[in-house]
């Protein structure tokens, strides 16, 4: 009978639920992730004519009333709809996205915590607070091991914090240079995650043109250059790149600008072809190194 | 549509994190656009009607409309509210969610039937085209209701200008007297344009 239904043709989206011997499919049934898959291939074909009128899937026996048409089409519809977010979703590119956010999300986290307990800490020893000797990260460590310290338990869990994200950060590395291969050579995985995530999706960074890589992560700063006339920003994301960062303040608006230049090209081979180019990447990069020298 | 204590309520079932008030759900114009629309004009005639909502995101404005409404199409694109949609017309028999891309009303034309009113609340540059192509949907005499978003407009012209731009092209295309709402005192940035098909 499976083989009958590929042979079929639908014109309206509830001939796909009418099967020969008479029987209304629903969701419950076995076959229906076949008819979900009929009625998407037929529309993917332009098969399906418009505006199907409900009169008729009644007066064809497939629904009872108005009402059993709809809940059908409901069905139908979200059973596409799931089969679409199936198809759309690119299992990499999402863990990717996801992971650099929680890898910031966690740094995030870190700092305001490991600053309040400073604070505390500063606020009953006054008298410790003098010179550089004591740092955050040394202060949690003798918190944590002070086990009759009321923080002791959390200084342990910032610890245990720093260590996931450790392993996140490895995560990230290693999929960056999976999916982002020639970005990740050139402003290392972690940059080129974070444009991923706010660009959405690795064709979405393709199509862009290398001016917004440059400013990409710098929205308010650009809006209120385009709104208001102050100077544009500079960079945006890509200012974490040592390369970027470490520059002398006159040639850092230079630096990223090639540096954007060069990531949109790494981008469009990256998402089209999907494998590292040595040859570009040498090239690139020595771009890079010469607008960071002064003449 | 029910009014009560200057409060615009809806009698579907209630959905976690709604506001009650006399048992029945606060539809509240600070979260929906339909609802400050309704409180600061005029109610568009969702009773009973057949609705094409462009734009549905999570679905709580459309959960709302399908109180009234006999149906509500709601069309969404972005992948991440989408789960939410789908999780709100699992318990709504007459919300038809549909993941597609408005620009393109031919991908979803041979599921939906010609509605009464559409509504479109898609934050785009190239908001008005988008309605212009959807128009296809709507009977004659039916409503459309267009929020427009000025930020996704773009900064090179005025708000007043965009406006009449938007409106003009709409009367281009059939609609008879756009009426122009500010809706600033519950969504800034945000105008109804709102007028009757009749090409």
């Amino acid at each position: 009978m499976a083989e009958n239904q590929d042979d079929r043709i639908f014109r309206f989206w509830y001939e796909a639920c009418h099967q020969e011997d008479s029987e209304i499919l629903a969701p419950a049934s076995p076959s229906w992730a076949a008819v979900i898959e009929n009625v998407r291939q037929s529309r993917d074909n332009s098969e399906l004519l418009p505006f199907p009128v409900w009169q008729e899937a009644v007066s064809a026996g497939i629904v009872p009333d108005r009402k059993g048409y709809l809940s059908l089409l409901r069905d139908v519809t979200i059973g596409l709809m799931i089969r679409d977010l199936e198809d759309r979703c690119d299992t990499d590119e999402a863990a990717l996205i996801h992971l650099i956010r929680i890898l910031d999300e966690i740094d995030q986290s870190i700092s305001r915590l490991s600053e309040k307990i400073e604070d505390y800490y500063i606020a009953l020893h006054p008298a410790e607070l003098s010179g550089n000797e004591r740092n955050i990260s040394s202060l949690i460590e003798t918190l944590s091991k002070d086990q009759t310290h009321p923080l002791s338990h959390l200084a342990k869990n910032i610890q245990r914090l720093r260590e996931s994200r450790t392993l996140i950060s490895h995560n990230v590395r290693e999929y960056a240079a999976k999916s982002l291969p020639n970005m990740s050579a050139l402003c290392g995985p972690l940059v080129s995650a974070r444009l991923l995530a706010i660009a959405g999706s690795k064709k979405h960074l393709a199509c862009m043109p290398a001016a917004s890589f440059q400013v990409l992560g710098a929205g308010p700063s650009l809006f209120m250059h385009l709104t208001s006339g102050t100077n544009p920003p500079k960079h945006g994301i890509i200012f974490q790149y040592k390369g970027v960062h470490h520059a002398k303040r006159q040639v850092r608006g230079r630096v990223s600008r090639v540096l954007a230049c060069q990531l949109a090209i790494a981008a469009r081979i990256d998402h089209f072809r999907g494998f590292p180019d040595e040859e570009f990447i040498r090239k690139a990069g020595e771009k890079i190194n010469r607008a960071g020298k002064l003449e | 549509m029910i009014w009560q204590d200057g409060k615009l309520l809806s009698p579907g079932a209630i959905l976690p994190g709604d506001r009650v008030h006399q048992g029945m759900r606060i539809w509240d114009p600070n979260h929906s656009k339909v609802a400050a629309l309704c409180h600061i004009h005029d109610e568009p005639p969702v009773t009973g009607a057949c609705i094409l909502y462009l734009g549905a995101a999570a679905g709580s404005t459309v959960s709302f409309l399908s109180d009234y409404a006999e149906v509500v199409y709601a069309v969404e694109f972005s992948p991440r509210p989408v789960r939410n949609l789908i999780r709100v017309s699992r318990t709504r028999s007459n919300i038809i969610p549909l993941f597609e891309d408005a620009r393109y009303p031919e991908r979803y034309l041979p599921f939906v039937e010609p509605v009464d009113l559409l509504i479109q609340d898609i934050a785009q540059r190239d908001q008005a085209d988008i309605a212009i192509r959807n128009l296809i949907f709507l009977k004659q005499g039916g409503h459309l209701i267009l929020f427009l978003k000025l930020l996704s407009m773009g900064t090179e012209k005025k708000r007043e200008d965009w406006i009449a731009e938007v409106a003009g092209s709409l009367e281009n295309a059939g609609i008879t007297d756009p009426e122009v709402i500010s809706l600033d005192t519950y969504h800034t940035g945000h105008v109804a344009i709102w007028g009757m098909y009749s090409p």
